[in-house]
């Protein structure tokens, strides 16, 4: 499943050919079509988060932390983004 | 839109359909054809060689150039699309406060962002399922009918958004989660990008063949592609 997000998302097609083929064999092709069903709406819905600077909901925020420190999700934060990318 | 051989559900299908034909029409900031020529920028975005050097760059903001891009669309609009369209990880306030101070309302702003995600949705889909992109929708005459939300409020985002009470679901998360509120300036915008969104996903009881949390793991996935905080 992995593969087959990541060859979607960057636009890998004649990879994602290969993968989704190898993956019908053995998750049925439902559940291939379905995993990149997921995908396809993620690598929208992710510019919608980022094109509007939507925080975190509370909750989330204020239970995640420790979690987003370790997985180096912080990083991905707005503050920490136009610290990097902005001139 | 899709041939029938594919494993997809109806309401999905119904739904691409009904959100082309809406891309087509006009929208409350920007005329049929206007929206039609965004998702002619977001493509042409995937193959422009400024948005490559960009995309290779420390800081995409340090790259100065003309995009490669066939739609009639003034540049400015033009710059926001490929950016959203080919780097959104590396989008920052700064660039959006100095987009929106001078060449574009936050209005208008966000139709773009729903335009262009739309098709972003509907395009990877044709492209993970192997087949054609879809013709760019038929624009239809008529003008945008301006109405936003005058009741959106702040909640630290870099637009206003819908607001809504701050219960939580038994997913855990708020029954309306930041990011279906974060183009509630614009209510259209939401409505065209939820309508194509909702039959891919649902935060409990999936209704697909992979279970929830496979689910979760190609959205987490994805987001860690795009370096999507949220």
């Amino acid at each position: 499943m992995r593969g087959l997000t990541d060859a979607a998302v960057h636009g890998a097609w004649a990879t994602l050919r290969t993968l989704r083929e190898q993956a019908a064999a053995t998750l049925g092709a439902q559940r291939v079509t379905d995993a990149l069903v997921v995908a396809a709406a993620f690598n929208g819905i992710t510019r919608v988060a980022d094109a509007t600077g939507i925080p975190l909901d509370p909750n989330v925020a204020e239970t995640t932390v420790e979690m987003r420190n370790q997985a180096d999700i912080q990083r991905f934060s707005y503050t920490e983004k136009s610290a990097r990318y902005d001139i | 839109m899709y041939p029938d051989h594919l494993l997809l559900s109806s309401k999905l299908r119904q739904a691409h359909v009904a959100s082309w034909q809406t891309i087509g029409r006009a929208g409350d900031f920007f005329t049929g054809s206007e929206r039609v020529e965004m998702v002619k920028a977001a493509r042409a975005a995937t193959t422009c060689d400024l948005c490559r050097r960009r995309k290779e760059a420390l800081s995409p903001y340090s790259v100065n150039g003309r995009h490669e891009d066939s739609s009639n669309l003034p540049e400015h609009i033009v710059d926001v699309i490929h950016r959203i369209r080919s780097d959104p990880g590396r989008l920052t306030k700064t660039w959006f406060e100095a987009v929106t101070a001078t060449d574009l309302t936050a209005q208008q702003y966000v139709e773009i962002v729903s335009v262009v995600t739309t098709s972003v949705i509907i395009d990877t889909l044709h492209q993970a399922m192997d087949i054609a992109l879809p013709e760019v929708p038929e624009p239809a005459n008529g003008k945008p009918r301006g109405q936003f939300n005058q009741n959106a409020v702040d909640v630290g985002g870099w637009v206003p958004v819908t607001d809504a009470p701050a219960d939580i679901a038994g997913h855990g998360l708020p029954v309306v989660p930041n990011i279906a509120r974060a183009m509630g300036l614009v209510p259209s915008a939401v409505d065209l990008f939820f309508t194509t969104f909702r039959p891919h996903y649902s935060l409990s009881d999936i209704d697909l063949s992979i279970s929830q949390a496979q689910a979760e793991f190609v959205a987490a996935r994805v987001s860690a592609i795009n370096e999507c905080y949220y």
